[in-house]
C-alpha cells in the first residue's frame, strides 16, 4: 500500500505535467506546488516520493515562472500601446 | 466480599504511582494510607514500586544529543520497513512563496492591461475584446506557454495596426505587420 505522502507526490507530478498543456488555466500549476509541498510534510517521506514531489514542485514552478516571463515581457508593450490609443 | 476486595485493590494501585509522587489530595491520600495498612499484597507492590522509584531518582541525569528525536524516529521507521528520508526543512518552506510571488506579478500585469482596456470606453474596449477573443482562439496551441506567446504576439500585432490606422503611430512596432 502507497503512504499518502506518495500518494500526495504522484498527484503534484502529474499536475506539474498536465499543467503544460493547454486545458483550463494556471490552477493545475497551483496544485502541483501545494500538492507537492503537502507530501513534503508528512511524517514518513521515502526518498522516492520525495524526489517525485519536488519534481512535480519544480515543474508547476517551471510552469509559472513561463507564464510569468511572458506576461512581463509582453504586457507593459501592450498597456503602452493601448493607452496610445482613441 | 472478596471481589469487592479486588476492585479496591485494583483502584488503589492504579493510584500508586500518583500517591507515592505526593499527587493526591488529602482525602486520597488516606484512603490509600488506610488500604496499605490492611492489604498485604498491595503494601508489597508499593514496596517493590518505591524501590523502583529510588533507583530512578539515584541514576545520573542524560542529556540528549541534538539529534536524538529524529535518530529515535528513523530507527523506529526502519525497524517498521520503512525507509525514511531525512526532509530538507530548509527548502520545503520555499515552494509556497515563489508560487505566490509569480501568481502576484501575473495578476498585476493582466489586471493592468484590463483596467487601462476598461479607462478606453466602451467602444474601443468591445472592438479589442472582440480582436482578442478571436486571436486567443486563432492562437491555441497543445501547450499552454506557447499559446500564451502566439496570444501576446497577435495582440500585439492588432494593437500595432489600430495605432497605424488612427496615426498615433507611423511605421509599425510589433514587427510582425510590416513583413505581411
Amino acid at each position: 500500500m502507497k503512504s499518502m505522502s506518495s500518494k500526495l507526490a504522484l498527484v503534484s507530478l502529474f499536475l506539474g505535467i498536465f499543467s503544460f498543456i493547454h486545458l483550463l488555466g494556471i490552477e493545475k500549476a497551483i496544485l502541483a506546488i501545494i500538492f507537492g509541498t503537502w507530501a513534503l510534510k508528512e511524517t514518513i517521506v521515502t526518498p522516492k516520493s520525495n524526489k517525485v514531489a519536488w519534481i512535480g514542485i519544480s515543474l508547476g514552478l517551471l510552469y509559472l515562472a513561463a507564464i510569468a516571463v511572458i506576461v512581463v515581457f509582453y504586457f507593459p508593450k501592450l498597456i503602452l500601446l493601448l493607452e496610445k490609443l482613441k | 466480599m472478596k471481589g469487592v476486595i479486588v476492585v479496591k485493590c485494583k483502584r488503589v494501585r492504579r493510584k500508586l504511582s500518583a500517591y507515592l509522587d505526593g499527587e493526591l489530595n488529602d482525602k486520597g491520600k488516606e484512603i490509600i494510607t488506610e488500604h496499605l495498612k490492611e492489604c498485604t499484597n498491595c503494601r508489597k507492590e508499593f514496596t517493590i514500586l518505591s524501590e523502583q522509584d529510588e533507583l530512578v531518582t539515584k541514576l545520573e541525569a542524560i542529556e540528549p544529543s541534538v539529534n536524538f528525536r529524529i535518530r529515535f524516529w528513523k530507527k523506529v521507521r526502519e525497524s517498521e520497513g520503512k525507509e525514511v528520508v531525512k526532509k530538507m526543512p530548509r527548502l520545503s518552506w520555499l515552494p509556497v512563496p515563489v508560487m505566490s510571488l509569480l501568481i502576484v506579478i501575473i495578476i498585476s500585469y493582466v489586471s493592468g492591461f484590463y483596467f487601462t482596456l476598461y479607462a478606453k470606453g466602451e467602444n474601443l474596449r468591445t472592438q479589442i475584446e472582440t480582436q482578442v477573443l478571436e486571436n486567443f482562439i486563432a492562437s491555441a496551441h497543445p501547450l499552454n506557454p506557447i499559446s500564451l506567446l502566439n496570444f501576446c504576439n497577435e495582440c500585439w500585432e492588432a494593437l500595432c495596426r489600430r495605432a497605424q490606422s488612427q496615426k498615433v503611430s507611423s511605421k509599425c512596432i510589433c514587427g510582425r505587420c510590416e513583413n505581411q
